[in-house]
C-alpha cells in the first residue's frame, strides 16, 4: 500500500471499511512515515477535543415538545413508548407486569396517558394487557408494512401522515429484578421495532434490543439484561477477530486442542468462518450478532457439531456449548465445551511460511545436532561444514524465506538469526507481555553474546541443544525485512566481466541503495518539520524517533556497519541557506516552479564510494528528495552539461 | 441528563429514532436529543462563541426538527436527522452572526463570551484552550473549517457532513485530513497557537 495520509486521517475518524482497516495497520507497522503522520493528525483530533460543558436546555425543550406535543394531539391521534425510568430500590425484586405499547388506532378516543416516570408508577397507572403471542418471524423488517393482527385493525388509509406506519401492537410485560444499573427484565412482547443498538444478550432466542437511554425493546421472548440502564449506553467498538486461534474442547472425559484460523466475513453481523489447519481439516461456518456466535461443523471426526457462545469484550475468548450428534444416530448426543483463545492475528499464508521456515530450522538443527555428537560435542566452524556429511547442501536451509543465517558456537545452545521475508512482526505472534519480557532479556543477552553488530532485524531463532525440537522466538526489531547476504560487500572484479547476471544483480543493488536513500530524504524532511528548518546534525541523531531501521544507513554494496552515505548538509536550514545563495530571493516565493527547480540541483546525501561496473556511478539524494544514479564518469565528455560535474561535485571539493 | 451521551456514536439508530418521532413518539425524540445535545451544543460554541446563546440555537434547531418530523417532512430513509439538525443550526448561526454585526464572524480568533462566565479555573481554562484553537482554526479554509468542526464537535459521519455541506463524502475525507494537517502545523503539543512555521524545503 502506497502512503496515502488522507486514508489516514478517515482511519482516525473510523470511517474506512475493514479491509481498508487491516491494510493500513499492516502497513503502519512497517512505515515510519505513516507512523509520525498518524502521530501529528492524532494530536490534532486530540486538541480539538476539549471537553464541552453539558448544555441545560434540555427540561426546557422537552417542556416545549410536549406543550407543542399536547397542541398536535388534540387533533392527530398518536404513539406513545414505554419510559423505564431509574426506580432505584423501586426496582429491586419489583415484579411489574408493564403494558405499554404502540397505542392504536382503538385509543384513539382515550386521552393520552402521561408517560410513566418509574416503573412502579407505571406498573400502578396501567392494567397489564393481554401479551399477544410473540412474533416467530424476528426478522421482519421494520420499515415493511406489517400485516396486522386480527384484534388491531389496520390504520385508516387516510391518515395524513406520509410516513408508513407499522401498526403491529407493541406489548411489552415481565418481570423487573435487581438495582439499577443493572437490573433483570423478562419480557414477552411483540412487535415492530428498531434492529440498531447493543446486541449485550446472552441468549440465543432474543434476537432484536434496542437501549436507547432508558428504553428496552424486544420482540421476542427471553431474558435480557440490560446494563446500565439509565445512563446513556455504552458504544461497543468491537475488536477484529480474524486470527490464529486455539481452541479447547472438552468432553465428558477428555480434553483436546487443536489450532484454528478464525475469519469474520464482513460487513458484520457476518458469517464466521473457523477452519481447523492441523490435523484434520474441519471447517465451521456460523454467525456472529454482536459478541454472540452460532457454529457449525457438519463432517468432523466425532459427527456433526453445533454450539453456540459469546466472545467476551475484547474478543479474545469464545467460550461455546456444543452439542455433537454422532453419525450413528444409536450413539447419544454428547455435550461438550468449546473454549477458543486467540493466539494472533495472522493470516494462512504467512502461517504456511512460518511452517516451513520452522521446518528448514528443525532440519538444520538436526544436521547441527548429527554433527556434535560426532564430534564430541564440537559445533562446526561454519555452517559450511555440514557438507556433505550431515547435509547435501546448504540450499537444504535456504528456502526462498530464508535469507541469512548465523549461528554462534560455543554455548549450550545454538543461536540462529534466520529472517523470513513472508513473516509479520514478533509482537503479533506474541501479543502478550509475559514473552515480550523474555524477548527483551533474550535482546539484551544477545547483545552481550555478539554487540551489536550482528543485531538484524530478523527472526531469532533459538534451538535449544538438549532437546529434539526448535524454540522460536523473534527479537524486538520486529522488522523482519533483511538484506540478501549474497548482496553484501560486492568487489568490483564481480562485475567485470560485464554478464547479464552480473548486470541484474548491479541494478538491484542499485535500486535498493536507492531505495535507501529516498527512505533518509524522508527522515531528513521530518526532522526538519520538527527542528525549525534544521536538517538533522548526522545520521545517527535520526535513531531511533525518526529512522526505525538502522540498516538503511547501509548500502547493500558496503560491509555491513559501513557508514555508506555521505551527508552534505548537516544542521542546516536549507531553506535559509537557499535564500542566501540566490540573487533574488522574491523571485523564490512568486515562482513555485522555480522554487521547485533549484531545490531540485541541490545534492543532500549520496555514497560514499562508486558503484563498480561499466557505468560507474552513484546514488545521489536530492532536496525535494528524489534519487538519481549520476555517472562520475561523464560519459558526455567535457563539454556536455553533467549533473555529476556541475552539479555534485562542487559540493564535494574540499572535503 | 444522559450525562455520558456523547459517548453513544451508533448513528445508525438516529435514522430509526427520527422515524419514530414523526409518528409522534416524544420519547424516541427524547432520545435522540441525548444524543445531539452535547454535539450541537459544541459545534455552535464554536460558531457563535456565547454558551447561553448556543444554547438557545441548539434547543431551537432541535426543536425545529422535531416540528419537521412532525409535519412529515422528513424523509427519513434519505439522509441522517443528524446531518439535517447540524443544516438547521449552521443556517440558525449565520442568522444570529447577521442580527448582531458587532459581533465577529464565526471563528475569528475571539473569545467572546466563553470567558465571560468563567469563574472557575478549569473552566477558565478550557476557555483559554479554546480560543488558541480558535485562533488556529480561523486559519483554515472556509471548506475545510467546516468539515473539521462538524466532524470533530458535531461527531457526525463523513456521510452526514457530505450531506450537510452538499459535496462527495471524497472531498470531505480530503477537506477534513487537509484541515487536520494543517492545524497539528498551526499548534504546538501544548495547543498553543504558533502561527505559521517554516517548512523548509
Amino acid at each position: 500500500m502506497a502512503c496515502d495520509f488522507t486514508e489516514l486521517s478517515a482511519y482516525l475518524d473510523g470511517e474506512v471499511s475493514e479491509a481498508q482497516r487491516r491494510s493500513i495497520e499492516a502497513h503502519l507497522a512497517v512505515c515510519p512515515v505513516c507512523r509520525r503522520e498518524r502521530e501529528r493528525l492524532e494530536r490534532s483530533k486530540t486538541m480539538l477535543s476539549v471537553p464541552v460543558e453539558q448544555p441545560q436546555f434540555h427540561e426546557q425543550l422537552m417542556r416545549r415538545i410536549e406543550s407543542e406535543e399536547a397542541t398536535r394531539r388534540s387533533w392527530i391521534p398518536s404513539l406513545r413508548w414505554p419510559r423505564l425510568a431509574t426506580a432505584g430500590a423501586a426496582l429491586v425484586c419489583v415484579a411489574v407486569a408493564l403494558a405499554v405499547g404502540v397505542r392504536t388506532y382503538q385509543d384513539r378516543h382515550q386521552p393520552p396517558p402521561t408517560p410513566p416516570t418509574h416503573l412502579a408508577a407505571a406498573a400502578d397507572d396501567q392494567e397489564p394487557q393481554p401479551t399477544t403471542e410473540p412474533q416467530d418471524d424476528v426478522s421482519a423488517v421494520p420499515e415493511e408494512p406489517q400485516p396486522a393482527p386480527e384484534q388491531e385493525p389496520a390504520p385508516p388509509a387516510q391518515e395524513q401522515e406520509p410516513m408508513q406506519r407499522t401498526t403491529l401492537p407493541l406489548v411489552l410485560s415481565g418481570t423487573v429484578t435487581g438495582a439499577t444499573p443493572t437490573a433483570t427484565i423478562t419480557v414477552t412482547t411483540s412487535g415492530e421495532v428498531g434492529t440498531f443498538g447493543i446486541d449485550d444478550t446472552v441468549l440465543p432466542d432474543v434476537t432484536v434490543v434496542d437501549i436507547v437511554s432508558r428504553q428496552v425493546i424486544l420482540d421476542h421472548n427471553g431474558t435480557l439484561e440490560v446494563l446500565a440502564m439509565d445512563d446513556a449506553p455504552k458504544a461497543v467498538a468491537y475488536p477484529p477477530l480474524d486470527g490464529r486461534w486455539t481452541v479447547r474442547v472438552t468432553m465428558a472425559e477428555q480434553v483436546e486442542e487443536a489450532n484454528f484460523l478464525v475469519r469474520l466475513s464482513e460487513p458484520a453481523p457476518g458469517e464466521l468462518v473457523v477452519a481447523q489447519v492441523d490435523g484434520p481439516e474441519i471447517i465451521a461456518r456460523g454467525t456472529l450478532r454482536g459478541n454472540y456466535a452460532t457454529l457449525r461443523a457438519d463432517e468432523t471426526e466425532l459427527g456433526a457439531i453445533e454450539g453456540s457462545g459469546s466472545f467476551n469484550d475484547e474478543r479474545t475468548q469464545l467460550i461455546a456449548d456444543a452439542w455433537v450428534h454422532p453419525d450413528d444416530p444409536a450413539e447419544p448426543v454428547e455435550n461438550i465445551t468449546l473454549q477458543f483463545d486467540k493466539l494472533a492475528t495472522v493470516d494462512q499464508q504467512q502461517r504456511a511460511s512460518l511452517d516451513r521456515f520452522k521446518e528448514e530450522v528443525r532440519q538444520m538443527y538436526q544436521a547441527l545436532a548429527q554433527y556434535v555428537r560426532d564430534h564430541e560435542c564440537c559445533f562446526p566452524d561454519a555452517l559450511a561444514d555440514l557438507v556433505p556429511d550431515y547435509a547435501p547442501s546448504l540450499d537444504a536451509f535456504a528456502d526462498t524465506d530464508v535469507r541469512t543465517v548465523h549461528y554462534v558456537p560455543g554455548h549450550t545452545r545454538v543461536m540462529l538469526w534466520c529472517a523470513s521475508a513472508a513473516l509479520p512482526p514478533w509482537e503479533e505472534f506474541y501479543p502478550s507481555l509475559p514473552m515480550r519480557d523474555r524477548l527483551l532479556q533474550y535482546e539484551a543477552a544477545l547483545r552481550r553474546l555478539v554487540g551489536d553488530a550482528l543485531l538484524r532485524p530478523a527472526v531469532v531463532l533459538e534451538v535449544d541443544y538438549s532437546q529434539p525440537d526448535v524454540t522460536l522466538t523473534c527479537n524486538t526489531m520486529g522488522n523482519v525485512d533483511i538484506h540478501d547476504p549474497t548482496a553484501q560487500a560486492v568487489r568490483p572484479e564481480d562485475f567485470a566481466d560485464g554478464s547479464p547476471e552480473a548486470l541484474s544483480r548491479l541494478t538491484a543493488l542499485r535500486t535498493s541503495c536507492a531505495n535507501n536513500l529516498k527512505q533518509l530524504g524522508l527522515v531528513i524532511k521530518m526532522f526538519e518539520n520538527e527542528h525549525e528548518g534544521y536538517t538533522p546534525p548526522g545520521w545517527l541523531m535520526v535513531y531511533p524517533e525518526y529512522c526505525t531501521d538502522p540498516l538503511i544507513l547501509t548500502s547493500p554494496k558496503d560491509e555491513p556497519g559501513t557508514d555508506s552515505y555521505l551527508y552534505l548538509f548537516p544542521a542546516t536550514n536549507l531553506e535559509e541557506w537557499l535564500r542566501e545563495s540566490v540573487d533574488d530571493p522574491s523571485e523564490l516565493d512568486s515562482n513555485p516552479a522555480l522554487h521547485a527547480l533549484v531545490q531540485s540541483g541541490i545534492p543532500i546525501a549520496l555514497n560514499r564510494t562508486d558503484f563498480p561496473g561499466p557505468k560507474p556511478g552513484r546514488n545521489v539524494l536530492f532536496a525535494d528528495g528524489h534519487v538519481e544514479y549520476l555517472r562520475t564518469d561523464i560519459p558526455g565528455g567535457p563539454d556536455q552539461p553533467d549533473l555529476w560535474r556541475d552539479e555534485v561535485l562542487p559540493y564535494l571539493e574540499g572535503r | 441528563m444522559g450525562g455520558q451521551g456523547s459517548l453513544w456514536t451508533d448513528k445508525a439508530g438516529d435514522g430509526r429514532l427520527i422515524g419514530r418521532v414523526c409518528q409522534g413518539d416524544v420519547a424516541a425524540f427524547e432520545a435522540l436529543c441525548l444524543r445531539l445535545e452535547r454535539p450541537l451544543f459544541g459545534y455552535l460554541l464554536r460558531l457563535v462563541k456565547n454558551p447561553t446563546e448556543a444554547e438557545d440555537l441548539a434547543q431551537e434547531a432541535l426543536f425545529r426538527l422535531y416540528q419537521t418530523a412532525r409535519d412529515g417532512r422528513i424523509r427519513v430513509r434519505k439522509g441522517s436527522p443528524r446531518a439535517l439538525v447540524f443544516n438547521i443550526a449552521h443556517n440558525l448561526a449565520m442568522d444570529f452572526h447577521r442580527r448582531t454585526r458587532n459581533v465577529a464572524p464565526p471563528v475569528a480568533g475571539q473569545a467572546g463570551g466563553a470567558a465571560e462566565a468563567a469563574p472557575a479555573s478549569a473552566k477558565a481554562e478550557r476557555a483559554l484552550l479554546r480560543e488558541q484553537i480558535d485562533q488556529a482554526l480561523a486559519n483554515l479554509p472556509e471548506s475545510h473549517r467546516s468539515a473539521l468542526m462538524l466532524r470533530e464537535f458535531g461527531e457526525l459521519s463523513y456521510a452526514d457532513i457530505a450531506q450537510t455541506l452538499g459535496v462527495t463524502p471524497g472531498v470531505v475525507k480530503t477537506w477534513i485530513y487537509r484541515g487536520r494537517r494543517r492545524l497539528a502545523d498551526l499548534l504546538d503539543r501544548d495547543g498553543q497557537y504558533v502561527g505559521e512555521r517554516n517548512h523548509g524545503v
